[in-house]
């Protein structure tokens, strides 16, 4: 067990090998909704979203190889990835459809890089968040997860104990104990799925 | 909903960027800053239970470990320069791992940048209201904490101090308030905020941690360096080191508190540190007389306060097993204790034993005593029945001398000697008593003359109703046989047809007989009665014949009835209804009343064949006698029914019985 461990690679290293399909899968099923996600925020209101998110995980594939962490962290790597292809897809398409793609073309140009990377990475964390949610979901049940989440929304342990009925006390050690594994798992998932 | 999203995904954002953090700080790149930031999450709900001079302590929940502690902080407000000191009570506290030190759990900057620390919460109450309480007379405390059990919670407070002079820390704020009493007899010593690291330690651990240097600039600030009244004189006079023996003079003061209920010195703080500084505290037993202060223990608190540090105890240990000695019954050596005083003390802590032993040994004093008055009264009784004994042997002597004087005579009077043997004298055949008699006045008449002769033939003839021979042959005597006095009155008087006496005049003549001849009684009786056709009124001379074998029948009953024929015995007396074993086929000596029933009850009689004789007898009632066999009533011819009680004979002894007995048990 400890060996599996030890000698596990993560997810983006085994990506590097072009020949680890059942890598790219994952690689695929983790980064497609993500893509999608983030092509939606930049405003690209083109028919064809798959097909830019289908070009945007074959360049990150593609490009993998080359990351150095030494010069960039994974996530200003990744936002420059997705910006670049983005660009170029959409200077190849805007003589075919410009008009449909003038959201967009506005939305890029208005928008300094420094700030799309900004939104690029706060996308990402968000989007491992919810990942991170989604497997408490899977791992705690009763109010728990409820707890967890009324308090990310800012409400005061008080009334979190009289929405949902619970002593203050139990408030305290459930949102904790979700809490302190949420975390656990959103570095997990950060492990897997940063360089 | 827009709004609450927004908060939600800031909220995660957050989240993740603390995971991120978190992890970061795993790698030690994190300031200690940002978790103790994080307490401000940990610890809720505070809840003010104590205030003290620099510092208030609150209840809070800990959300960590699920559980309400204690947590102390600063004043609000408090001046930046308190902050070290203030962490250097709980570094030191936490220094000391002791069962009797409260333990620090947690220390950390609060959200007001002030710094706190947390500790165990205890349920109980502090000395100082256990002793007030006590003081003033509260019953549930008076009864829960005597004495003993709060100067057990002194070897305890002792017990911590002396780990904390180990370690080089001196506390120098020992007092009532500082101890906790938990529900259980748990007792922590708190409040170090004045403790101090003492340098000559050894540095056996944490020698960082204890650095003198850095640990006492702390203590250098607060104004209020102890408590009067507990406060040694050298912490109130500048210029005398402050070491372990101002701890112990303040254990002095505590247990003198513990014995008095009263703080050691009364009055205002000035008059209180003057009295300090003299050394001129009232011992506990002088101030408070009516308390019964154990003198010993007196002793020991005014050596431990003495003014002089070096004539305190050495060490908080010996003030402690100086205490210990008391609670163990052994003398103090404060008290310079009497021969008296260590043989009272040994007996107060062997109570047990002691009664134990003084017990047995009263028992065994008693029952020596018991056992020699018993000796003596045995003795007494021993030398009563010698006594007795020798006058039995003397009136036996007497006896024998008066048979030997008649042998003597016998012997004189030139009879043989096998004559004067009593049997051939007396034995005649009872079953043929005329014949019988007969003969012995044939035998003796053909005999020649002599007293004895003489005497033995006036018996005979007198049993033989021949009073004018008795008196013929006794007439010219020197010594005339003593029947021959009453002899004459009988000559002339009226017979009957066989030539008899008449039953009333018959028993006025054996009347004569002295006890001495009762076998004479039984001859003439037997003698009467084979000649007598008629014994109407015959009982009374039965009854002459057996009180003269029952010593009198002094307190017994003899109930005939003629008419039944029936007659119940009852008494103590009544033994012997057959004379000599029934030897020379004597028949019963009640045989001439020729018995139906017969009721032996409440007697001594033990031989039923004593009823020998009694050919009509059909009848019996041995219930309440020494009966012991009723083999013998097979022998009676006419004998019906038995009445015994229940359990009075086995089955077996019942058996032996002819069938034709009927045995009726009846209570």
């Amino acid at each position: 067990m400890s060996n599996d461990w030890v000698t596990r690679q993560t997810l983006l290293q085994r990506a590097k090998n072009p020949d680890d399909h059942q890598a790219w899968d994952e690689f695929i099923s983790y980064y497609e909704n993500f893509i999608q996600v983030l092509i939606y925020k930049m405003n690209y209101t083109g028919q064809d979203t798959d097909d830019l998110t289908q070009v945007i995980l074959v360049n990150l594939w593609k490009n993998l190889a080359n990351y150095d962490k030494e010069k960039a962290s994974f996530r200003n790597w990744m936002g420059a990835v997705i910006r670049n292809t983005t660009y170029n897809y959409y200077r190849k398409q805007s003589n075919i459809a410009k008009r449909e793609k003038e959201g967009m073309a506005d939305f890029l140009e208005s928008m300094p890089e420094s700030d799309l990377d900004e939104l690029i990475e706060r996308e990402w964390k968000t989007y491992i968040s919810e990942l991170a949610l989604k497997k408490m979901r899977e791992l705690f049940s009763g109010k728990a997860v409820e707890v967890f989440e009324l308090s990310l929304k800012g409400i005061s342990s008080e009334e979190i104990s009289e929405r949902v009925d619970l002593k203050k006390d139990s408030v305290y050690v459930l949102k904790n104990r979700v809490k302190k594994k949420f975390m656990e798992e959103v570095r997990a998932l950060v492990a897997e799925l940063e360089y | 909903m827009g709004k609450s999203d927004n908060n939600r995904s800031e909220g995660l954002l957050d989240l993740f960027d603390m995971a991120m953090d978190e992890s970061d700080e795993k790698e030690g790149l994190s300031p200690l800053f940002s978790t103790l930031e994080a307490s401000e999450k940990r610890y809720l709900d505070p809840e003010l239970i104590n205030s003290g001079g620099m510092k208030t302590i609150s209840r809070v929940f800990d959300a960590v470990t699920g559980r309400y502690i204690a947590m102390a902080k600063l004043h609000e407000g408090a001046p930046k320069e308190t902050y070290d000191p203030f962490i250097c009570e709980a570094r030191l506290t936490g220094l000391l791992e002791h069962p009797n030190i409260i333990s620090i759990h947690d220390m950390g900057i609060d959200e007001d940048q002030t710094p706190f620390f947390t500790m165990e919460l205890k349920q109980g109450d502090d000395l100082r209201k256990i002793i007030s309480q006590k003081h003033s007379g509260n019953l549930e405390y008076l009864e829960k904490y005597p004495l003993n059990s709060v100067l057990e919670i002194f070897l305890k407070v002792c017990d911590a101090i002396a780990y904390a002079h180990s370690k080089g820390v001196v506390h120098l704020d020992i007092k009532p308030g500082n101890i906790q009493v938990g529900e259980f007899g748990e007792v922590q010593v708190c409040d170090w905020g004045l403790g101090k690291i003492i340098g000559k330690q050894d540095s056996s651990s944490n020698v960082e941690m204890f650095n003198p240097d850095w640990l006492n600039s702390m203590t250098l600030t607060g104004e209020i360096k102890g408590t009067p009244g507990y406060m040694a004189p050298e912490q109130v006079k500048d210029g005398k080191e402050k070491n372990e023996t101002t701890d112990i003079y303040a254990l002095g003061c505590l247990l003198y508190t513990i014995l008095t209920n009263s703080s050691p010195i009364d009055g205002g703080t000035d008059e209180i540190l003057e009295v300090t500084t003299t050394g001129r505290m009232i011992p506990p037993a002088q101030r408070f007389p009516k308390l019964n202060v154990p003198h010993s223990l007196s002793a020991v608190v005014m050596k431990a306060v003495s003014l002089d540090q070096n004539e305190r105890y050495d060490s908080v240990i010996a003030l402690r097993k100086e205490v210990y000695n008391y609670l163990a019954g052994f003398a103090t050596s404060a008290e310079n204790a009497s021969f008296l005083r260590g043989l009272t003390l040994l007996y107060k802590r062997n109570k047990l034993i002691c009664n134990v032993t003084f017990i047995l040994s009263l028992v065994i004093i008693i029952g020596s005593a018991q056992f020699i008055i018993n000796l003596n009264k045995k003795t007494a009784e021993a030398i009563a029945a010698g006594q007795e004994a020798d006058e039995a042997r003397k009136k036996a002597e007497s006896l024998l001398i008066e048979n030997q004087n008649e042998q003597k005579r016998v012997a004189a009077l030139g009879i043989q000697k096998d004559l004067i043997q009593k049997t051939i004298i007396q034995q005649i055949d009872y079953s043929k008593p005329i014949k019988s008699v007969a003969d012995k006045v044939a035998d003796f008449e053909n005999r020649p003359p002599g007293d004895a002769q003489m005497n033995i033939l006036s018996e005979y003839y007198y049993i033989q109703q021949r009073y004018r021979e008795v008196y013929e042959l006794n007439k010219d005597r020197e010594k005339p046989y003593y029947l021959f006095k009453h002899a004459p009155k009988f000559i002339d008087v009226p017979r009957t047809k066989s030539g008899l006496l008449n039953i009333d005049d018959f028993f006025k003549s054996i009347l004569h007989f002295n006890l001495r001849q009762r076998d004479m009684l039984e001859k003439a009786m037997v003698w009467d009665t084979a000649n007598r056709k008629n014994f109407q009124g015959y009982e009374k001379v039965v009854k002459l014949v057996l009180s003269g074998w029952n010593n009198g029948l002094k307190d017994s009953t003899f109930d005939y009835s003629p008419s039944t024929k029936s007659l119940s015995l009852s008494g103590a007396d009544f033994k012997i209804l057959g004379t000599e074993d029934m030897a020379d086929n004597r028949n019963s000596l009640l045989a001439p009343l020729d018995l139906v029933s017969l009721d032996i009850r409440n007697t001594q009689i033990h031989d039923l064949s004593q009823l020998r004789g009694l050919n009509n007898l059909k009848e019996l009632d041995v219930r309440h006698t020494l009966v012991p066999d009723l083999e013998p009533l097979n022998q009676l011819p006419a004998i019906e029914k038995v009445i015994v009680l229940p359990k009075q004979f086995s089955a077996r002894q019942i058996k032996v019985l002819k069938p034709s007995i009927q045995v009726l048990v009846q209570d």
